[in-house]
């Protein structure tokens, strides 16, 4: 069967962006057009998938035929892809599929949000939709506080404290202090960190990720057109997903998240390596504890030790076997919601073939992963990266 | 001399056989309702009392002001030809009576001084929530939504699939239609974890008010016939839940929406 590359990726600044959907898209593209090493025609692509949760409603339908249109696409096959914030981790996979399915062989992913456009009164309406409206959110729930449930839990369950995601918060924040994609790059102190504000008891200003304005876009090939755009690819090694009751309450643990769980173990699977090879991670931190979660989930740490991993530092830059969220994450570098999967696989393509600042370079990367997330676990994408392909 | 005693909040004074239940909170010198409560939060906790005392009642009629049919679905109760009248007072209470006005006081029952500020900015809170131009601009649940599950949310109403299921479901892990709900939950289950959201990040429906209240406490609870649940604390501003105490439920107003009162089952933290 054909194995599926990586060509090219881009994506904009995260943050809040003076231009709107078509702007940012159009941006993301044209870096993604820009970073493929050989001749490359916008023409030259088969299908498009783009990821967007469509905040705020400005553009709820055909989003996809409208940007890409704008960029340079019109004409091919395209479509929205909706899995609340695993959107682009699922049009991502939905991409490689088209291409392992031989019917396509230059696809795009991508991703985008507007964010931050609405008046504050219009944008809590469009907080926490990707919950169980009818249960979750008639109880007062948005993700601050769904998660905050499940640190809580997590703490009486374990031996863990608040202070150990004060130490994710405080890394990612050091990670993406140098990335100039990244929306909020300042260093953040343990006190700072510790004693913010309380937005869901147990759970601070710092343990949560900012709402950005953002896109992404990365360049799909088959194996047998690679060669046309790069002697550089990163290879798609794994790809899988998976999904879990969407209420929390409806879950048998609240400390896990199995669809993580079910979908890191195909991924491996299928690219024939194990949590310990994966020399950095893309996680989706949108709180936190996710991270901490996600660390156990994904086998960098045993159930129960997500904890300690946070506290020992496990997860930092050149320090560790294995760097967790090297691009700052979630929590630094943004999270517009649709645009966060594929904009995990920029800093991995980026990353893999040496690309970031050098300040920020993992070093000696191979092997990669990018984990995204919709709402509290109900739906997840994983995807294994390698500098050499799968064979 | 009636007895006066707490329920759900509430205060119930009975005499002979005769019931009020009344508001506790008073706002100078005149007794009004909590921040969720009205005269159906009130009748509901009334025939609750009632039926948890195993006291016999039958009720012919049920004051316009009291929302029939969140009553009927909560409690389950049917009118009968010759009963007692349910009847709103004008102090914040509902009394069960066979005569047309009740022949309790309540003015020197118990109270609690509610500031009057807090008072007034939640009645303009709710005034405002159910003004008819009060729409959604995004996640939305619809009045028929609303109403396909309103026996599991007011009266706990679950599902029996070989074990006990709820809020509802179309179809088992097997891809098995499941009847229709047929058991009751206990009135009474665990906290396993909570937390307190701030006003900020409030759902759009609580958006007005949860500034006022300081933000919003939710509890997930385990019942114990098994299902799970996530329910927002009521009357918890004196104490923060603790994981493993024992809360009961109670049916207050949970948001307005389109001109319409949601009312929803809340947790309140149970001692003794």
């Amino acid at each position: 069967m054909v194995d599926v590359a990586i060509v090219g990726a881009g994506q904009t600044k995260y943050g809040n962006h003076q231009s709107g959907m078509k702007g940012m898209w159009a941006e993301a593209a044209y870096n993604a057009f820009q970073s493929v090493d050989k001749d490359f025609e916008p023409k030259q692509i088969d299908e498009a998938y783009i990821g967007s949760v469509a905040f705020g409603g400005g553009q709820l339908g055909n989003t996809a035929a409208l940007l890409t249109e704008h960029s340079g696409m019109k004409g091919i096959p395209v479509r929205r892809v909706e899995n609340a914030c695993a959107s682009s981790g699922f049009a991502l996979r939905d991409a490689w599929m088209a291409i392992k399915s031989g019917q396509a062989d230059v696809v795009i992913a991508g991703g985008i949000e507007k964010m931050n456009d609405l008046t504050p009164e219009r944008k809590r309406f469009w907080l926490g939709v990707s919950g169980d409206t009818e249960w979750e959110r008639l109880a007062g729930l948005t993700f601050p506080g769904t998660y905050a449930l499940m640190a809580r839990r997590y703490f009486h369950e374990f031996e863990s404290t608040h202070d150990d995601l004060v130490n994710i918060s405080v890394k990612n924040h050091w990670h993406g202090l140098d990335n100039e994609m990244a929306h909020i790059r300042k260093d953040v102190s343990f006190d700072k960190a510790k004693n913010g504000f309380m937005v869901a008891d147990p759970l601070t200003l710092y343990d949560c990720c900012p709402t950005s304005d953002g896109a992404s876009c990365v360049i799909l090939a088959a194996d047998h057109v690679v060669k046309q755009f790069t002697d550089d690819p990163v290879w798609i090694n794994g790809s899988a997903a998976a999904s879990d009751y969407l209420a929390l309450h409806d879950r048998p643990s609240i400390t896990q998240l199995i669809a993580t769980q079910n979908a890191a173990k195909k991924a491996y699977q299928m690219a024939g390596i194990e949590a310990h090879n994966i020399d950095l991670a893309e996680v989706h931190d949108c709180f936190t504890i996710a991270e901490l979660l996600a660390t156990e989930d994904l086998g960098f740490a045993k159930r129960g030790n997500g904890g300690k991993f946070a506290r020992d530092g496990a997860g930092r830059r050149n320090e560790g076997d294995v760097c967790i969220n090297p691009s700052g994450g979630l929590k630094s570098k943004g999270h517009p919601l649709g645009a966060t999967g594929t904009g995990q696989t920029v800093e991995i393509f980026k990353q893999l073939r040496g690309e970031v600042e050098q300040s920020r370079q993992v070093r000696d990367a191979e092997n990669a992963l990018s984990h995204n997330v919709g709402g509290s676990g109900a739906t997840c994408a994983v995807h294994v990266y390698g500098r050499n392909r799968n064979e | 001399m009636s007895e006066v005693q707490n329920f759900h909040g509430y205060l119930i004074l009975s005499k002979s056989n005769s019931f009020t239940i009344s508001s506790p909170y008073t706002v100078d010198g005149n007794r009004v309702f909590g921040h969720d409560s009205d005269y159906t939060t009130m009748a509901i906790s009334i025939i609750k009392y009632l039926v948890s005392n195993e006291i016999e009642f039958t009720i012919a009629s049920v004051d316009e002001k009291i929302n029939f049919e969140v009553l009927q679905i909560a409690t389950g109760i049917q009118l009968v030809e010759n009963g007692q009248n349910l009847a709103c007072g004008d102090d914040a209470s509902v009394y069960l009576s066979s005569t047309e006005h009740s022949t309790i006081e309540v003015q020197n029952t118990p109270s609690t001084l509610m500031d009057v500020n807090l008072y007034r900015s939640m009645q303009m809170a709710w005034k405002t929530e159910l003004d008819i131009r009060n729409i959604s601009q995004g996640a939305y649940v619809s009045k028929q939504q609303y109403d396909e599950s309103l026996s599991s949310r007011l009266s706990l109403i679950a599902q029996n699939d070989d074990k006990i299921i709820w809020p509802p479901r179309q179809m088992n892990s097997d891809g098995v239609t499941l009847s229709k709900e047929s058991t009751n939950l206990s009135p009474k289950a665990n906290v396993l974890t909570w937390t307190k959201l701030s006003a900020a990040g409030a759902p759009s429906e609580f958006a007005i008010r949860a500034p006022i209240l300081g933000g919003l406490s939710t509890v997930m609870v385990e019942f114990d016939e098994g299902p799970r649940g996530v329910f927002l604390m009521v009357d918890d501003e004196d104490r923060e839940p603790k994981i493993g105490d024992s809360v009961e439920f109670v049916v207050r107003m949970l948001y307005g929406q389109e001109g319409i009162v949601r009312y929803g089952t809340k947790a309140r933290i149970h001692f003794g």
